[in-house]
């Protein structure tokens, strides 16, 4: 009947999967231009400049003694609090905004994505912590015009523990949002853990049977550790170990889950 | 043609309205049977749970002498945290998950939808009072019974009036915030950040400058309440609430309810 067949299949095969770099540049443009993601890294460097603003003004009226590394601690201190909550966002708004239908057709390979996506939290907080250099230097600039001296002293140890302390931060809200894949969900459970918790283990650490498990499950002062280079061996064991407990188990259940959570 | 005309108008003068008794019930129902109403109500109860047994196996186990109030002090905790979220997600799940429609369809008089809302997350705190209380005195008890020593209860009927004027700041707080920003991730952030980190600043501040101070008191509406929590307030302390509270509760309330009443509901 017909002139020409149509052809019932469609060849792919010459057709190459999308390149990793790709994704990485599609979900760190996703991170940025959409209304939560560009008010929260507006809220957050406004923030944190606000906070640095505000020390340099009172350093100086006070005549306080302030250093490089002072200010660029009070600008990563107030925008490690909200950098968290952008990592979250990442997984959980492709539920919550229902655009996993899309992401997860165009790429199918959900892990490559999920990787895409843990790349770009890694990357922003690389970001903002050389953000935070560069204001931390404006500001010491500043304080040197103005009280005739700046003092460039900057711990490279304390750096280094920011820096890791930063990456787990944000990986543990990460790991939370694979695992409860629901923004607000998340994100209180996320601040329970950052704020709540170090309170409720201290309290039982009061205990002395407990005070001998605190260590070894509680990860922020674990954590904390890493400020004072270089760590004991049973410093570094409790690391790992809890470490495992909040950040390893529940991204390994929540990747598990992302692979086979329904898309809707 | 037609036997019968059809009216053309609906003639409900006769129809009663919906009574503020039911719509108080409807959004003291939703809060409970949405999944995470629910699962919010339970994270509170088990948390709050789980710090009383802490608090008590410390306390047993340490040999300290704990009065009523540092039972209250250990569960206000979990409340203090958790309550303001449920305030938050009282107004804010009507816009996340677009039940706005429907609720301001059968009941188009919005202030009225909202007063219902916050009548519901005031009686949420009566039984958020009612359960501390009675955890708190059981673990009072419990602490009696166990170390054998006298069980000091302090002035528990003034603790209870200063624990339910807490846990109502907390939960109106997190509902102006809700209603404020009618987005349920970000009214969440901004209370954190207005509870956790704030104060933090605050602190620092007061610290290094003796003019903030003494203005702290007068802006600083957590710095404020804790004396409702230790129980100590008292004189100006109260003037001090009440200017903070107008900062940080009435202030975005009054701005929130404006912006609710004018809101494109989609």
């Amino acid at each position: 009947m017909s002139a020409a067949a149509m052809p019932v299949t469609l060849d792919v095969a010459g057709t190459p999967g999308i390149p990793f770099s790709r994704l990485f540049g599609v979900e760190l443009r996703k991170s940025a231009d959409t209304r939560a993601g560009r008010w929260l890294i507006g809220v957050t460097f406004g923030l944190s400049l606000l906070a640095d603003v505000i020390v340099l003004i009172v350093v100086v009226v006070q005549d306080e003694a302030m250093s490089f590394g002072d200010f660029v601690a009070a600008f990563a201190f107030v925008s490690s609090i909200l950098l968290p909550v952008l990592g979250i966002m990442l997984v959980t708004s492709e539920w919550s905004q229902r655009t996993a239908m899309t992401t997860f057709t165009l790429e199918p390979r959900r892990m490559r994505v999920v990787m895409a996506k843990m790349l770009v939290g890694i990357a922003l907080t690389f970001v903002v912590i050389a953000f935070a250099l560069v204001v931390g230097l404006v500001c010491n600039l500043l304080y040197g015009a103005f009280q005739g001296s700046a003092d460039w002293t900057f711990g490279w140890s304390g750096f280094f523990g920011f820096l890791i302390n930063q990456t787990f931060a944000m990986l543990g809200g990460f790991a939370l949002a694979c695992l409860l894949l629901n923004t607000p969900a998340t994100i209180v459970v996320f601040f329970v853990y950052k704020w709540v918790l170090p309170g409720l283990i201290a309290l039982g650490a009061l205990m002395e049977w407990f005070s001998h498990v605190a260590p070894w499950i509680d990860f922020q002062s674990a954590q904390g550790e890493l400020y004072e280079m270089p760590l004991t061996g049973s410093q570094w064991a409790h690391l790992a170990v809890s470490g495992f407990l909040w950040l390893v188990i529940p991204l390994a259940i929540g990747l598990w889950r992302i692979l086979r959570a329904e898309v809707k | 043609m037609s036997a019968m005309t059809v009216p053309a108008t609906l003639d409900v003068s006769q129809t009663a309205t919906v009574p503020f008794g039911r719509l108080v019930r409807v959004e003291l129902r939703k809060l409970a049977d949405t999944r995470a109403g629910r699962w919010l109500l339970i994270a509170i109860a088990a948390l709050t749970l789980l710090v009383l047994i802490i608090q008590l196996s410390v306390v047993l186990g340490q040999d300290l002498h704990p009065k009523y109030i540092d039972f209250l002090q250990g569960m206000n905790t979990p409340m203090g945290v958790l309550l303001p979220v449920l305030g938050v997600m009282s107004v804010t799940s009507e816009w996340s998950q677009r039940t706005a429609m429907v609720t301001f369809t059968l009941e188009p008089s919005r202030v009225r939808v909202i007063a219902a809302k916050f009548v519901s997350i005031l009686l949420i705190s009566v039984l958020a009072l009612i359960v501390g209380v009675l955890l708190g005195a059981l673990g009072n008890v419990l602490y009696g019974v166990f170390s054998g020593n006298t069980v000091v209860w302090g002035s528990a009927g003034k603790y209870a009036v200063y624990y339910l004027l807490l846990y109502v700041f907390g939960m109106a707080t997190g509902f102006a915030f809700g209603a404020l920003f009618l987005n349920s991730p970000a009214g969440i952030v901004i209370y954190f950040v207005y509870s956790f980190v704030l104060p933090t600043i605050f602190g620092i501040a007061a610290a290094l400058m003796n003019w903030f101070e003494s203005l702290q008191p007068w802006i600083d509406f957590n710095f404020s309440q804790s004396g409702l929590i230790d129980a100590t307030i008292a004189g100006r302390d109260w003037a001090e609430l009440a200017v903070s509270g107008v900062i940080w509760l009435v202030i975005p309330l009054a701005i929130g309810v404006w912006r609710i009443r004018r809101a494109e509901v989609k």
